[in-house]
């Protein structure tokens, strides 16, 4: 919202403050000031003159020799311009004049110029060179032609005044949702009277001599409108609003209509209080306020048909709607330049029903944003009459009456304050007469007081967020100001609790950072054509979806991390990085339950997942290596170790998961009372690596957290002795099937090895090819022997190994040693 | 017999004068010094000299091989240093050529800010909350009602919330508030929480504004807690996070959740205060939004208020991180291209 400080002036003296100061007071204490802009002429000097002769410049085609006079002298100028022609008044700046830079809008003097050889006496002007361009008064370029707007225009005036152009200050306001008294002149006056101590110069209007208007029929639905007034108006004069008036609305960011239309803003802005104008010849002497039948239509005011559903509420006659209550008028019963006779409407409309009218059309106005906020009940009236004494005298209307309905009475409302509760609150004591003057100028009326407390009455124009003793608490701190109040520290010291939890997954992303990962944040938010980009389906029927988005892009919350990180390497891909190491945690979300009051049913899962491709190391003098499947398990692996998993972690083939290729993928199991895999990781497969243009493999993996971690033991580790006796090692090698993993071998190994001599077996050696037939492979493992109580004989590890080798054998008919 | 141990003494000083390296020295300590040396063999001779002559003769042959002994470790050790220094040339290698790349990732920018900010308030006590207390869909229970947002209120325009076809109530939170009350539903005072967390807003995206971002809530429960405490921990929270000189202002606000309500300004930190673009102008950079929280909130949740009082305050993560690193575009932060992330 704009408000003009001449205006504001009006009810409170701010002659001596700055706009900054008052800026600064209303800021401070809630009203967010955004701008402060300095209206009025940017120019000096610029006089109205006629263009009496245009003559052709003698050495340029474009350019023509101008004769203007003023009332008194001629004088020749050099103009440019395509749009001039003798008889028009025009702006006439001589040298010493101060006029606008075209190009950069900067300020400057007018000094003599010779222009290809002929002598310039000034310039004409166009409207961006006197600064008036906002004020849109022509459409088309060059010279600001002002006999065609202002008809009457003398010559020699100061066309600061034919433009009506006057030193102002506009504050653009941001009143918060709470305040609806604060959208009008009044009801900020009231807050700098306060805020810098000031009187104010306001008192409600009546109405002299009011009377009831005949032959009108009322009748209101109390739910939607606990309050209507009608004021009746004949032989109205439309007519350009005055100069004064216009210039108010201008700079409130009201576009001037007529005087009728211009009144009823000019009092909405005033008092805070929306009217509205009906034609009266178009109203057939009943009107009644009502909730809206479902598909009713009307016709607003901007032209648009609006379908209208039960929340809409209607200002109606017999037969039809005429107006959207507090929100638009309707065209079938508009002002329009033959009207001579006037229905004003001033209303109580409640917030709630407003707003949910207005959200039923979709429509918001000036109007409907006061009425939501709240409108003041007493102010009603007194706003009505305020319009009728301008419609008298602006209109020259013939005031014939008001009929009214309903009750424009606030019951009293009362607050005690305790004054030990100031305190309580704010750490501050504040002296007992300034709370009182505070709460005064801000309206409230002392009620009774005694040593420990006063009670208060609230204003009309606060009875909607003043209602409680630490509301009044407010108002008191944020006009003694915030700034007075001593920053203090709790008085107590509290440990924050350090969750194991947060610890544990604060070490993965350092371990995965430490192996070269880094960190990607990608939105939960993404649509279908993300989904279908990459070829991952979703589940329809658990989707959470939003009701409205400004785009497909961002309608639902995803379901899997997959999209988004193939979108990670497509991105990087294409600004030409080929080697990507990134994790993310992030969280996917799908309906499970049914959804009550307090419980939505959408389950939210903790996903850590991650990718790899490319090479391993990217330094361009050294060797590097391809990524491959082992070293997105390796980290996999890391993962297990670090959280203490890993003789509990089952691998297994992952063929179902059409993402990754089916043969270079696995599911892992942590072994436990959940058997679901809590990760899978792999191979893109090759028809989506192929399908997203990727020019390289890809590797993935998706960790289900919360089930991870679920099987994690937080117990902490308890130190082994470190052994005294050595350990041997002894290597075995063997030719097995194909078919047989790595995973069933080192099982069996532990199997068939006595455990108190086993430490361990790596594998060091797997070989296909040459000498090796087909079908089957050769490996090699590294057998590790430790017993605790003795060094061991080569008699022991003998015959253990050869214990080994003959249940290798049992187990595993193809196996052969090689010796 | 003296005059053949001159000679021999005269020519072993000779022999290592000229050794060239380890392998000559070797020779001349087998020649000379060893058990099978010349000088041995005429030890052995002594027997057959005169008892007068025999401790001359022996005296004089001991310091024949002394001093060969102290020519050859002599020559011995210049020659190890003399092939141990072109050793080292010949191992000269580009040290100015890169290092070898062990990969090393890096933590987003965001993460890094929200640790940052938590560890600052966990230094005042302040506990992160539980990951099911902080839940992104919300029902409008948690995210207007128990806030104390009026039914029908424009205060509920105050950010553009996402509706979903899960059903009427259930939204996208626009703020990490709830987490207010979800705590509290599970946790009695003595409160001091802090819950970082993803939010989202209903409005197109542009280098300003992001359809979600993050957000930090924090709040405080206890006998006798004031907005003066509310000053006191935001003001340790800036100094800390933006530095000592940075002034702050705190100013009039309105969050349904919390009465009085302020807002905290932070000295610019481009132009100190002068005004400028990134503050348009007013000098001051508004980074938090606080205040006492309301009694509604928490009658609503069961505490009573005439016996205890609180705070809550809440920030936008990407707001400060934009304006610590100089960040012009929200988006930089959810594309993940690796020369962004590289930076931090």
């Amino acid at each position: 919202m704009q408000i003009s400080l001449e205006w504001l002036n009006e009810y409170v003296d701010i002659k001596d403050l700055s706009p900054e100061e008052i800026a600064h007071g209303l800021t401070m204490s809630g009203l967010e000031v955004e701008d402060i802009e300095k209206t009025g002429a940017k120019f000096t000097n610029i006089k109205t003159v006629e263009i009496q002769k245009i003559d052709n410049h003698p050495n340029a085609d474009k350019l023509h020799l101008v004769t203007v006079f003023d009332g008194t002298n001629h004088r020749q100028v050099v103009c440019g311009a395509q749009n001039i022609e003798v008889g028009q008044v025009v702006p006439y700046a001589s040298v010493g004049s101060k006029v606008l830079d075209r190009k950069t809008g900067e300020q400057f003097e007018l000094t003599p110029a010779v222009i290809r050889g002929v002598e310039s006496q000034g310039m004409l002007c166009s409207d961006d060179e006197l600064g008036v361009a906002d004020l849109k008064l022509q459409e088309e370029d060059g010279i600001l032609i002002l006999n065609r707007i202002f008809k009457d225009v003398k010559l020699g005036s100061d066309v600061k005044d034919v433009l009506n152009l006057q030193e102002d200050t506009v504050l653009t306001v941001a009143p918060t949702a709470n305040r609806g008294d604060e959208m009008s002149v009044v009801g900020i006056a009231i807050e700098v009277a306060t805020i810098f101590s000031r009187e104010l110069k306001f008192s409600k209007m009546t109405c002299a001599n009011e009377v009831k208007a005949k032959d009108f029929e009322l009748k209101i639905d109390e739910d939607v409108c606990k309050y209507y007034a009608l004021a009746i108006l004949k032989d109205l004069k439309i007519a350009p609003s005055p100069a004064w008036m216009q210039r108010r609305l201008l700079a409130s960011g009201v576009r001037a209509i007529s005087n009728i239309v211009d009144i009823t803003n000019y009092v909405m802005l005033e008092y805070g209080q929306p009217l509205h104008a009906f034609d009266f010849d178009k109203l057939n002497g009943y009107i009644e306020v009502r909730r809206a039948k479902k598909s009713e239509k009307l016709v607003t005011l901007d032209g648009e048909e609006r379908e209208l559903n039960n929340n809409s509420v209607l200002i109606s006659e017999k037969d039809k709607g005429i107006c959207l209550a507090g929100v638009m008028g309707g065209e079938n019963s508009e002002i329009d330049d033959n009207t001579v006779n006037v229905a004003l409407e001033a209303a109580f409309f409640p917030p709630a029903t407003t707003r949910r009218s207005s959200k039923s059309v979709g429509l918001r106005s000036e109007a409907s944003a006061r009425f939501e906020r709240g409108v003041d009940m007493e102010m009603v009236k007194p706003a009505l009459c305020r319009a009728i004494q301008l419609l008298i005298e602006l209109c020259d209307a013939k005031f014939e009456g008001i009929t009214e309905t309903g009750s424009n009475e606030l019951p009293e409302q009362l607050i005690t304050l305790r004054y030990a509760q100031i305190k309580r609150y704010l750490g501050l004591e504040i002296p007992e007469d300034t709370c009182i003057s505070i709460l005064e100028s801000l309206g409230f009326k002392l009620c009774g007081k005694n040593q420990l407390a006063a009670r208060f009455s609230v204003p009309g124009f606060r009875a909607v967020d003043v209602t409680r003793e630490i509301d009044l608490i407010e108002e008191i701190a944020r006009i003694h100001g915030y700034d007075k109040i001593a920053p203090t520290l709790p008085d107590k010291t509290i440990a924050a609790e350090v969750k194991k939890e947060d610890l544990l997954i604060k070490k993965l992303h350092y371990l995965l950072l430490g192996k070269g990962f880094y960190e990607a944040m990608t939105s939960s938010l993404i649509g279908k054509p993300l989904y279908n980009w990459a070829g991952i389906e979703y589940d329809e029927e658990k989707n959470v979806e939003v009701c409205y988005s400004q785009s497909e892009d961002y309608c639902m919350l995803r379901q899997s991390m997959i999209p988004s990180l193939l979108n990670i390497i497509k991105y990087n891909f294409d600004n030409g990085s080929k080697n990507l190491m990134f994790f993310e945690q992030g969280k996917i979300y799908t309906k499970e339950e049914p959804t009550t009051e307090k419980s939505t049913g959408v389950k939210q899962r903790r996903i850590l997942c991650g990718l790899v491709t490319g090479k391993t190391n990217t330094s361009q003098w050294q060797q590097t290596e391809d990524v491959d499947f082992y070293t997105i398990k390796g980290v996999i692996e890391n993962i297990f170790e670090e959280l203490k998993l890993t003789q509990r972690v089952l691998y297994s083939p992952c063929e179902d998961v059409k993402y990754l290729h089916p043969k270079r993928s696995a599911n892992a199991v942590v072994l436990g009372k959940n058997k679901a895999p809590v990760a899978r990781f792999g191979e893109l497969h090759p028809i989506f690596r192929d399908r997203l243009k990727f020019n390289q493999n890809v590797y993935l993996f998706e960790i289900d957290l919360d089930a991870l971690l679920e099987n994690v033991n937080y117990n902490a580790v308890l130190c082994k002795e470190l052994p005294v006796y050595p350990e041997v090692t002894r290597d075995i090698a063997f030719k097995v099937k194909n078919d047989v993993s790595y995973q069933d071998l080192a099982k069996s190994i532990k199997k068939l090895t006595s455990p108190n001599l086993f430490n361990g077996a790596d594998i060091f050696d797997v070989y296909q090819g040459e000498h090796v037939e087909e079908g089957y492979k050769s490996v090699a493992f590294h057998i590790y022997l430790q017993d605790k109580t003795q060094t061991l004989t080569d008699e022991i590890v003998d015959s253990e190994i050869n214990k080994l080798k003959e249940g290798l054998k049992k187990y595993y008919p193809s196996v052969s040693f090689r010796e | 017999m003296q005059k053949q141990l001159e000679e021999i003494c005269a020519k072993a000083l000779n022999e290592v004068e000229n050794a060239q390296n380890s392998a000559d020295i070797d020779a001349i300590k087998l020649e000379y010094l060893s058990r099978k040396s010349v000088l041995n063999n005429i030890k052995k001779g002594l027997k057959d000299l005169t008892p007068e002559q025999r401790p001359i003769v022996g005296a004089f042959a001991n310091e024949v091989a002394q001093k060969i002994e102290q020519a050859v470790n002599e020559k011995e050790q210049a020659i190890y240093e003399k092939e141990l220094n072109e050793k080292l040339e010949s191992e000269r290698i580009d040290i100015t050529l890169p290092g070898r790349n062990i990969p090393m990732g890096k933590i987003h920018p965001l993460t890094q800010t929200v640790d940052e900010i938590v560890s600052i308030f966990q230094g005042m006590g302040f506990t992160i909350t539980d990951n099911e207390n902080s839940p992104e869909v919300e029902t409008e229970y948690y995210n207007f009602d128990a806030l104390n947002f009026p039914k029908d209120h424009p205060a509920k325009d105050m950010q553009d919330t996402f509706y979903t076809k899960v059903a009427p109530n259930v939204i996208l939170r626009g703020q990490t508030s709830g987490a207010q009350i979800h705590t509290m539903e599970t946790k009695k005072p003595p409160l001091r929480i802090i819950s970082p967390g993803r939010v989202y807003r209903c409005e197109s995206v542009s280098a300003r504004k992001n359809n979600l971002f993050h957000q930090i809530e924090g709040l405080v429960v206890d006998k006798n807690i004031t907005f003066a405490d509310l000053k006191g921990v935001l003001n340790e929270f800036t100094r800390i996070y933006f530095g000592e000189a940075r002034p702050t202002r705190f100013r009039t606000s309105f969050f349904p959740f919390t009465e009085p309500s302020a807002e905290i300004d932070v000295q610019c930190i481009m132009c100190k205060g002068k005004g400028c673009k990134v503050c348009s102008q007013t000098g001051w950079l508004e980074i938090l939004g606080a205040g006492m929280v309301d009694p509604n909130v928490l009658k609503g949740v069961g505490i009573d208020p005439d016996v205890y009082t609180g705070f809550a305050f809440g920030m936008g993560v990407e707001r400060l991180a934009m304006l610590k690193h100089a960040i012009c575009d929200i988006r930089m932060f959810f594309n993940n291209d690796i020369r962004f992330l590289e930076q931090f």
